[in-house]
């Protein structure tokens, strides 16, 4: 059952820890793709981490890892908050996920998608789903649509809604890989504020992995930044943001930081843009 | 507003029909079309008299079990051959037998190896409908949408969770698409079936006014035949409205 409580670990406590991380697929030619030969990953309790890389680098197959929802081919270790994942899969129970798409089922109105996410991950208990509910519609600005149906409400709508879909739960962990990827630059900067005033309205953070390879995205959102290499992958920069939000995309510190990480991509992942 | 001028229009192609099967009638002067107005005078006699009701009851209670027996059994093939490979390989050539065999011979052929009973007719039309109904929720299936599933297993979703509220409400639609077209179906092949061994039922009415040549009183039943299936249909096309809101 998922526990509703907050973190209330310090910042600095590790939540998720992946070491010698090893995977690999069929690839069309009959050979095999390796993803990953020996990757090591931490995030920090309470972060917001970002997991930067290019396309096909194998960001989202991390997620899917973290989730329990891909076995690797082996690892030494897949801990949450110090437990193997693969002991207690249990413990994905405190993770929510946010889709590249809104993923929403048509025929259920935007709250009962939501209520979906709550009845799948057994969030207790019951009578405190309504309020909720309410509460994060409201977060996102969706009061007056809970109950329109998604062909009724914008693409930027549904992916709040499926934002609220996975906050609802109040999850320990927020797995997001390139939510905003589908939707037009303006409509993506209005839920890039949503999202980092949700994240910061509560107290004690959830810790978010949000998968991107939009640098400039990055730099907006994260605490943490994770750089990752063309597959086989490998970390070729972590850094640390202490940047105050509202982060301005056109501010001398974040036009900065995109600067350090463009260089880094270059130089460490041979990546140019 | 739209609502009425899609009924309106309706409406209005069936007066068109109508005139022109007036018209038709007073052009051609025979027996063999009697006048629109002859025709439903006798209807309205049948169902005042309740002459019709016995018949139509026997067609329909015909035709529903009929249909009701394929609808299950083609819902159970559409799943179970999206399920397993297999059963859909297996069955795809039997499948196309039923589809290609033309319905006539079936009639025939079950009528003499079953012989001229209400089972016979339900047990036809069962595998009639059945083809038609499975391969439509079959390839409804295959278009659900993997991402769906994907989101599903994220949240935990249990087996029947994801059943009903994810696969059953997807399959609405086309199963309630699927049951227009197989009552249809099943409607016209109950109806074909009385014709050639029964002596009961609509299709019976009609052979036997075919027998005598009353064509007015043909018409009638065969007035009576469509508009109960434009009933049957417009109830089905309500309930998919109040059904299916997203």
């Amino acid at each position: 059952m998922l526990e509703m409580t907050k973190d209330t670990a310090a910042a600095g406590e590790t939540k998720v820890s992946l070491k010698n991380l090893q995977l690999s697929f069929p690839d069309q030619s009959g050979g095999v793709k390796q993803i990953y030969q020996g990757l090591d990953l931490e995030i920090e309790k309470g972060s917001f981490t970002v997991l930067l890389g290019p396309s096909g680098c194998g960001k989202s197959t991390l997620l899917n890892i973290m989730d329990g929802l891909l076995q690797p081919n082996s690892a030494d270790e897949i801990l949450i908050d110090g437990e193997d994942l693969r002991d207690r899969p249990d413990l994905s129970r405190q993770m929510a996920y946010v889709f590249q798409g809104p993923r929403l089922l048509k025929w259920k109105t935007l709250a009962e998608n939501a209520e979906f996410g709550l009845r799948g991950l057994g969030v207790q208990p019951r009578d405190r789903w309504p309020e909720l509910m309410e509460r994060y519609f409201a977060a996102v600005g969706l009061s007056e649509y809970m109950h329109h149906y998604p062909s009724q409400v914008s693409g930027g709508m549904q992916q709040r809604a499926a934002i609220v879909r996975a906050w609802v739960n109040e999850p320990q962990i927020l797995l997001m890989d390139e939510p905003f990827s589908h939707l037009d630059e303006i409509t993506a900067a209005e839920m890039r504020r949503i999202l980092v005033d949700l994240w910061r309205a509560e107290e004690v953070h959830r810790t978010v992995v949000f998968v991107t390879h939009d640098i400039s995205e990055a730099a907006q959102l994260a605490t943490d930044i994770v750089m990752l290499t063309p597959a086989p992958s490998s970390i070729c920069f972590r850094r640390k943001v202490d940047l105050p939000w509202p982060r301005h995309i056109e501010s001398d510190e974040v036009m900065d930081l995109e600067k350090e990480l463009r260089k880094a991509f270059a130089e460490r992942a041979g990546v140019r843009f | 507003m739209e609502r009425f001028k899609e009924y309106s229009a309706q409406i209005a192609s069936l007066i068109i029909i109508l005139l022109g099967w007036e018209i038709s009638a007073l052009i051609m002067d025979t027996r063999a079309l009697p006048p629109a107005s002859e025709s439903f005078a006798d209807l309205v006699q049948l169902i005042r008299t309740g002459d019709a009701f016995g018949p139509l009851g026997s067609t329909l209670f015909r035709t529903t079990c009929g249909f009701a027996l394929g609808f299950v059994m083609g819902c159970s093939y559409g799943i179970a051959a999206v399920l397993s490979r297999t059963f859909d390989d297996l069955s795809k050539w039997l499948l196309q037998i039923a589809m290609f065999t033309p319905t006539l011979i079936l009639i025939f052929l079950f009528l003499v190896i079953f012989g001229r009973t209400s089972f016979t007719v339900i047990l036809l039309i069962g595998l009639v409908v059945l083809p038609v109904v499975g391969t439509y929720i079959r390839d409804s299936l295959r278009d659900f949408d993997e991402e769906l599933d994907g989101m599903a297993a994220s949240y935990k979703a249990p087996l029947r969770q994801r059943v009903f509220e994810m696969y059953l409400p997807f399959l609405i639609p086309s199963m309630l698409a699927a049951g227009r077209i197989g009552f249809t179906l099943s409607w016209k092949v109950g109806f074909l079936a009385e014709i050639f061994g029964f002596s009961n039922g609509l299709g019976w009415q009609i052979r036997t006014t075919y027998q005598i040549y009353d064509v007015a009183k043909l018409l009638a039943w065969l007035s009576l035949f469509i508009l109960t299936l434009l009933v049957i249909e417009q109830m089905m096309r309500f309930a998919e409205r109040r059904v299916v809101k997203w």
